[in-house]
């Protein structure tokens, strides 16, 4: 944590240096000297440009009938213009670095709507430092439709158009605009980046940002789209250091798995049977004002997206009371949007290109031998001996010939999958709609892995004098396919002296196999499957779903500082999952005799889920002198409910009958299964704003919210924040320090909730008997002991931080923050005497603290070059700082599993003190080369060479000190580029790959080609790795194995050509924008760890290509 | 507000809140039938209380699954036996948790009930909550012969996370008393102590089968086996005359038995648990294509447990031999075999406590005072086809106990005699129980982990 603040006043030390410099050459520019006679005012006002480093804008035949007359020595802009303009009928107006000089008499004759024959104008984009002419705007006559686009310059010209009536001008990602007609116009346009900087979306109410305290960070879609294009989960990944995705080695890129997300750590204890459901650190997801979950995000189309805000301290987040703790993703989805129909074509062609660099296996030479050294094929009775011999000569001849089967490459491909997005908009101010369709086909790098989402979604929008309507449909339809070739670990341990096919090239159901002649005559044997068979006999091994989502929005607004609105959102979803193996499966090969008619098993779940949201809130705007106030109050209710029913059925021996029908029967003891569950919530929320002179800021906010999920005693909670932010740039002494556009201090403090749970827990439910009945009546238990008394786990944030803006090109950013997490939901132990053996308590206590910080440069910008890197780090230390009794039991539970089961990977363990993600292993002193036995230190310091759990020792972290991105991202003449990093450090890493591929290994299946280096096999030899024997050895967690986790990614690389230079192709293939673009994803790693990843699905590199044209 | 609360107050489908559960009298009959189905699992009186566990410590059996090595040698830390142990523990506490939540409901909702329905089932409550203590104080407390101010184990009375203090063995054993004279009360109102009739139609049918609940003479006779518990002889006396005075039980039949119908006697049965899975239970245990995990006799060791008396109904009907190779010298118990008559009166019922358990009380009181236990063991002697006794045999306790041997095989009574008697040895075991502390249970380590308990042995 020093580390990062001394780096954040380095850079801030800098900064201040370099500003000082380019402010200096700035203030030359503000005194002007010249000399003019009688010459042309526009010539004149052209000099005066280059001499004051203003832009000044005019219409040429407005003032080339004027001449003037002056002599100016160091003069105030102001005072120059006036000399210059002197009586002439021509006004000027000074605008930051503007200066837009006009005709006088234009104004005064508004009133007389007389018909203009012609209107000349210039669209011009204010926003980078220098005036940039807008190519292709639309601008728009409001009363007759009448229209025009801009040229190369930036200029339009319209006929026939009557004085004062409303022109809309719009442009793709800036704001729309509407002026008055005149003869001469100069429309400014600006970024809608800009105004979403000047609020911050909450979902429930929006803020002004210049005045808002809490800590969220919003991004665009554009910012999304230069960090990837695969989903928006990833993307943001790829921006905010404080979302992070676990980065999960058994699952790899498989298109259909999630993996577990979480802002500024982890607050609730995982691994405790029954008492979530899901991820309990997840954060709440918000689309469009209503939660959604983490699947639907992950399918949205990114094209359909306008901002995503995280929102991270609890002035930001408390509005969301008992759901807050774990964080807020908000995600507005685009508004249409005035003008003329639009529609927009996105497409994407994607490849994923399996990545097996992380994969050291052994070759067909090498595994004989290594099952060599291992003593395979040797016995002490001669006669074994050679019955061993004769199967390693049969392999060794396999070998010769050339057998070496890399059964890596076998289940892989390059995925091809497309993405196609349209989107159509359009309308007036009274109506406006869009319509979006989306296919997304995504192709997994393992064969028959896929996932295929079909979206649609109509929005309409109605104004009617201070009413507002909308309306927004969406349709989403899913499947998800796995791959029918099973786990990736089948094929990384299948041995490579064996070949899938046989001589016919049809493909075999058994490799080989192997026999190891015991005493008395019993022998055991191993018979190798091949795993390539399962994927031919038509497994189905899919997922999908259904779903509709209706949000109706009303607002009013019958005042400007006044606004109520209500909203009520409906999302229906059918869902379904069903596998099926056929009886041919080599799962079933061990079931034989009466069992023979039962294989093949077929399992269907069917379920729906219904969620209603619905919420009033009130705005009022209000500003008194220099006091502004900003009151909203919200009142909101949530109810969901899922049902799920599934069965599985048995006996499918025809591999050509794949549907569940033709079963024999049900499974053994098997019965219909399912569950249920309905959660409510009602809360009333209020948040003010205050700020005084735009200077001194507050925020205050207070939910008050109920659940279904607690108990009766304790089913209301109140959550609340409070902020204080200080905008220093707007103080009197910082006025001139103009280079300092923004500069805020944040500070905020509050308590919220999290409540992803068991929605039954509190409660004393009866379930009934399903397969006795006593006396002719069928009888109810009790399902555990109620607590009436359960309530919200509870997190207390502090945060405090800056944002900090200089030159219009440096952004930075730092949030350092404490969060105090305290009656984390356990279960505790009970003494069985009460009837149960646990119940559901709050208790446990976790500390969460760190910092995250982000920079951005824009250091270069010119008219048509920009250039800018980003830089973002983060840093989270998790404590435990108050176990229960049941977490104690928890571990020796852990502890026992471990000793009972010989676990070889480290148990989950939870210490006061320690962080939850610790590695917990037995100090190791490493190989004794004398006897090639491990030697381990005990707690009591003294060496030994047998291992016990009691010794553990909290043996490293595996959560990073540091994680973050960096990136560099620029754009000359429309040709961009943007690459994306990112970096993790200070973290460990239990190394599995060696402890179950190259000490663990079972010889039988394919090993890590480390065995026949690295490992013990003479007295003397100093190794890193015992000895290996035909039966596999078990090596227990020990510090041996820890490595330093630090690693550097190449997340995501783009290039991009955006044609709207080139305005003539544009206009000729009558395109309004095009845009074409390359992607590159998880290009390549580097790691200090040497480690399989994707055991059970492989990484993969995506590449894709995209177009997008809006016509 | 309220209607706020009430909204977010969400009931379960697939569970049932207890809320929603007691709001009419069928909800009662669900959760007290839930109970007994409780106590008929294989931990406890389907198996371990039974024939299992306690069978074993009685050394009723010759062969049994090797699972029980352990236990049959009373070594009650090793594993297995400390994990059955532990489950008769925690099986029996939940039922009475179960029952404390029914009690805690019932007296809001009296109105709901039928005729009597309210007495009978809150009596059944009270009457199930002393069944299931006194069996755990039988485990886990120490006879009364050696100190009834030993601690034992807490009597629980209500549904809830709080402790309930570890009591003395004559506390708990009076808090048995209390809550069935609670039950004895409750139940005057019982159809088998009135004598009315109760038909299929009426309510269901609901009170006719009331041997399958503990009823008035249920009671009765635990009350008469919980007195002699607790050496209160002329009250165990009395309970014991009341039963067999009234008219609700009569001998079983040779005939019945020969015929397959009654293998359980139930005539006899005061209380038997309705197990609707005892087909499958004799299966597993009693049969000899299931040798690995049967309890059986062989030939020589039955005819001793009978004294050569060929004639006993219990003899000659209620065992069978195995039919091919090294079986054909087994015998296997019938007592829960599939009756051969559909019969509701005879089907799936396991006996809990029965008429001779009565007659024997009543001759170990007479004993007690006269010095002759005479009068009602032949009573028993002659419904068993046995020719009654012309003298007190030489060492009463001894014949006492075989005749529970004989009677009770495969019910779990016979340990619980050496018990209360505080026999030095049992038969089949040369263990001192008195030295290895053999009769009492270790409390389980999932009870002593999570709270304070003493030493009860």
């Amino acid at each position: 944590m020093k580390k990062g603040k001394l780096l954040t006043l380095v850079v801030f030390v800098l900064t201040l240096f370099c500003a000082s410099f380019v402010d200096a050459q700035e203030e030359k520019g503000k005194t002007i000297t010249m000399d003019f006679q009688n010459e042309n005012m526009a010539t004149v006002l052209k000099r005066l440009e280059k001499v004051s480093g203003y832009k000044i804008l005019f219409t040429y035949d407005d003032v080339n009938r004027f001449t003037t007359s002056g002599k100016l020595k160091n003069v105030s802009i102001h005072e120059a213009l006036k000399t210059i303009i002197g009586n002439k009928p021509l006004d000027f107006v000074i605008d930051g670095k503007f200066i837009n000089v006009t005709l006088k008499q234009v104004k005064m004759k508004r009133l007389s709507r007389t018909a203009l024959t012609k209107v000349l104008g210039i669209v011009i984009a204010d926003e980078k430092g220098e005036p940039t002419p807008v190519i292709g705007a639309t601008v728009k006559v409001k009363s007759s439709g009448k229209g025009a686009v801009t040229d190369s310059n930036g200029h339009f010209e319209l006929t026939d158009v009557i004085e004062g009536e409303d022109l809309i001008v719009s442009y793709i990602g800036m704001q729309t605009r509407t002026i008055p007609a005149q003869q001469r116009v100069t429309v400014r346009m600006k970024d809608n980046v800009q105004c979403l900087d000047e609020v911050v979306v909450t979902g429930l109410f929006n803020y002004r940002a210049a005045s808002f305290t809490g800590s969220a960070r919003t991004y665009t879609k554009d910012d999304l789209q230069s960090v990837g294009n695969q989903n928006l989960l990833k993307s943001l990944s790829n921006l905010d250091p404080s979302f992070v995705i676990d980065d999960n080695y058994t699952n790899g890129s498989n298109p259909n798995a999630f993996n577990n997300i979480n802002i500024r750590g982890n607050a609730s204890f995982t691994g405790l049977q029954s008492e979530y459901d899901g991820n309990p650190n997840e954060p709440l997801f918000i689309v469009d004002g209503f939660e959604a979950t983490r699947e639907q995000v992950f399918d949205l189309d990114m094209n359909r997206v306008k901002s995503v805000t995280v929102l991270k301290d609890a002035a930001a987040k408390a509005l969301y009371g008992s759901k807050a703790a774990n964080g807020v993703v908000v995600v507005e989805t685009k508004e249409p949007e005035r003008g003329r129909l639009r529609l927009t074509y996105t497409g994407d062609l994607n490849v994923e290109a399996p990545d097996l660099s992380s994969y050291n296996l052994c070759n067909s030479a090498e595994k004989l031998q290594a099952e060599l050294n291992a003593g395979r094929y040797s016995a002490t009775s001669a006669y074994h001996n050679e019955y061993l011999q004769e199967e390693y000569n049969d392999l060794k001849t396999s070998v010769a010939q050339g057998v070496d089967t890399y059964w890596l490459a076998k289940p892989l491909r390059s995925g091809v999958g497309q993405k196609h997005s349209m989107y159509m908009e359009g309308g007036d101010d009274r109506m406006r709609y869009s319509g979006t369709f989306t296919y997304n086909g995504i192709t997994g790098a393992m064969k028959g892995s896929d996932r295929r989402t079909i979206s649609g979604n109509i929005k309409m929008a109605y104004r009617y004098k201070s009413l507002l309507f909308s309306n927004s449909l969406s349709v989403t339809s899913n499947k998800a396919d796995d791959s029918p070739y099973g786990s990736f670990s089948d094929y990384s341990s299948a041995n490579p002296y064996y070949t899938p096919y046989d001589e016919n090239g049809n493909l075999k159901k058994i490799l080989g196999a192997y026999t190891y002649p015991g005493s008395n005559g019993a022998s055991s044997s191993v018979t190798y499957y091949n795993p390539l068979y399962n994927a031919s006999i038509g497994t189905k091994n899919f997922s999908q779903y259904t779903e509709y989502t209706e949000n109706f929005y009303i607002e009013w607004r019958p005042i400007e500082s006044f606004r109520m609105s209500g909203r009520v959102g409906y999302t229906y979803q059918t869902n379904k999952r069903e596998d099926f193996y056929p009886g041919d499966h080599t799962r079933f090969v061990d079931w034989t005799g009466d069992q023979y008619y039962l294989r093949g098993s077929y399992s269907i779940t069917d379920g729906e889920s219904a969620t209603l949201s619905s919420d009033i809130t009130a705005n009022y705007t209000g500003q008194f002198g220099k006091h502004m106030i900003l009151a909203n109050a919200a009142w909101s209710l949530n109810a969901n409910n899922y049902d799920t029913h599934g069965m599985t059925a048995w006996g499918f021996l025809n591999n050509h009958v794949d549907y569940i029908t033709f079963a024999k029967q049900y499974a053994e003891n098997g019965k219909p299964s399912g569950s249920e569950g309905t959660t409510r919530s009602i809360g009333v929320t209020g948040a003010v704003n205050y700020s005084y002179d735009d200077r001194y800021l507050a925020d205050l906010t207070l939910r008050y919210n109920g659940s279904s999920v607690f108990g009766a005693d304790n089913r209301w909670g109140t959550f609340w924040s409070v902020g204080l932010g200080w905008n220093i740039q707007k103080e009197k002494f910082m006025k001139s320090l103009t280079f300092v556009n923004l500069l805020k201090l944040r500070a905020s403090y509050g308590l919220t909730g999290s409540q992803n749970f068991n929605p039954y827990q509190a409660k004393a439910t009866y379930k009934f008997y399903d397969s006795i009945v006593y006396d002719n009546i069928v009888g109810a238990y009790l399902m555990s002991m109620p607590n009436k008394r359960l309530k919200w786990q509870q997190t207390a944030e502090l945060n405090m931080g800056f944002d900090m803006q200089l030159f219009k090109a440096l952004n930075v950013r730092l949030d350092v923050y404490n969060n105090k997490s305290k009656d984390a939901l356990l279960a505790m132990t009970l003494p069985t005497s009460t009837g149960f053996n646990s119940y559901q308590e709050n208790l446990g206590n976790v500390e969460n603290k760190g910092f995250d910080a982000s920079m951005n440069w824009r250091f270069i910008q010119k008219k048509d070059f920009y250039l800018s890197a980003s830089f973002s780090i983060g840093h989270n230390v998790n404590k435990v700082t108050k176990i229960s009794d049941a977490l104690k039991s928890f571990n020796e539970q852990q502890q026992e599993n471990a000793s009972q089961n010989g676990m070889t990977s480290p148990i989950l363990r939870y210490e006061n003190g320690q962080s939850m993600t610790a590695i917990w292993a037995v100090q190791s002193l490493g190989i004794d080369p004398i006897t090639g036995q491990e030697l381990f230190r005990k707690k009591d310091g003294t060496t030994t060479y047998d291992y016990s759990y009691d010794d553990y020792i909290v043996a490293g972290d595996s959560n990073p000190k540091y994680h973050g991105n960096f990136g560099l991202s620029g754009e000359y003449k429309g040709a961009g580029l943007s690459c994306s990093f990112s970096y993790r450090t200070g973290g460990d890493y239990y190394n599995q790959t060696l402890v179950n591929r190259v000490e663990n290994v079972d010889i039988a299946y394919n090993v890590d080609r480390r065995v026949l280096s690295d490992s013990w096999n003479k007295v003397g030899d100093i190794a890193k790795y015992k000895k290996i024997n035909d039966t596999p050895s078990r090596t227990y967690p020990t510090t041996r194995f820890i490595e330093k986790n630090n690693e550097l990614q190449l997340a995501s690389f783009s290039c991009y050509y955006d044609f709207k230079y080139l305005t003539y192709f544009l206009q000729k293939i009558k395109v309004e924008r095009l845009k074409a673009s390359f992607y590159m994803n998880d290009l390549f790693r580097i790691s200090t760890v040497k480690t399989e990843r994707g055991l059970d699905y492989p990484y993969a590199r995506s590449f894709s290509f995209s177009l997008s044209a809006t016509f | 507000m309220v209607s706020c609360n009430n909204w977010l107050d969400v009931q379960p489908k697939s569970q049932v809140e207890d809320s929603e559960l007691f709001t009419s009298e069928q909800g009662f009959k669900e959760a007290l039938a839930g109970v007994y189905s409780s106590m008929a699992s294989e931990s406890t009186y389907s198996k371990e209380m039974l024939f299992g566990t306690i069978g074993i410590l009685g050394h009723e059996w010759d062969n049994y699954p090797t699972s029980y090595t352990d236990m049959v040698d009373y070594q009650y830390s090793a594993a297995t036996p400390s994990a059955l142990i532990a489950k008769i523990w925690s099986t029996s506490y939940n039922s009475i948790a179960n029952i404390n939540n029914l009690v805690n409901q019932i007296d809001g909702n009296k109105n709901l009930f039928h005729k009597n329905n309210y007495s009978i089932i809150k009596g059944e409550a009270f009457a199930l909550r002393a069944f299931l203590h006194f069996d755990l104080l039988r485990c886990f407390g120490v006879s009364y012969a050696v100190n009834s101010n030993m601690p034992s184990i807490p009597y629980s009375t209500d549904l809830t996370y709080k402790i309930f203090p570890q009591l003395a063995v004559s506390k708990v054993a009076e808090s048995v008393i209390k809550d069935l004279l609670d039950a004895e009360a409750l139940l005057k109102v019982d159809p088998i102590a009135t004598g009315e009739k109760i038909t299929e139609t009426e309510d269901n049918g609901y009170l006719k089968n009331r041997q399958m609940h503990l009823n008035y003479y249920a009671v009765k006779g635990l009350e008469a086996r919980v007195y002699m518990w607790m050496q209160d002889y002329a009250k165990a006396r009395a309970c014991a005359l009341e039963v067999i005075h009234s008219t609700a039980f009569s001998w079983s039949k040779g005939s019945d038995m020969q015929l397959g119908y009654d293998y359980a006697f139930a005539p006899e049965q005061l209380f038997a648990l309705n197990n609707t899975n005892m087909s499958t239970l004799s299966d597993t245990y009693f049969n000899e294509s299931s040798n690995t995990t049967s309890f059986y006799l062989n030939e020589t060791s039955l005819l001793q447990y009978y004294d050569s008396h060929t004639e006993d109904y219990r003899y000659v009907y209620l065992f069978k031999s195995g039919t091919t190779g090294e079986s054909v010298t087994n015998r296997y118990l019938m007592k829960y075999n599939k009756t051969k008559s559909d019969d509701a009166y005879y089907l799936n019922k396991m006996p809990m406590i029965r008429l001779s358990e009565m007659y024997l009380i009543l001759s170990e009181c007479d004993y007690r005072t006269t010095g002759s236990g005479l009068t009602y063991l032949n009573v028993l002697r002659e419904a068993r086809d046995l020719a009654p006794l012309d003298t007190d045999p030489t060492d009463y306790y001894t014949e006492l106990i075989r005749e529970y041997r004989r009677e009770f095989i495969g019910e779990g009574q016979l340990f619980f005699l050496y018990k209360r008697l505080n026999r030095e040895t049992v038969i089949g075991s040369d263990a001192n129980m008195i030295g290895e502390k053999a009769y009492t249970f270790p409390i389980p380590l999932s009870e002593t982990e999570a709270s304070q308990r003493a030493n009860n042995r």
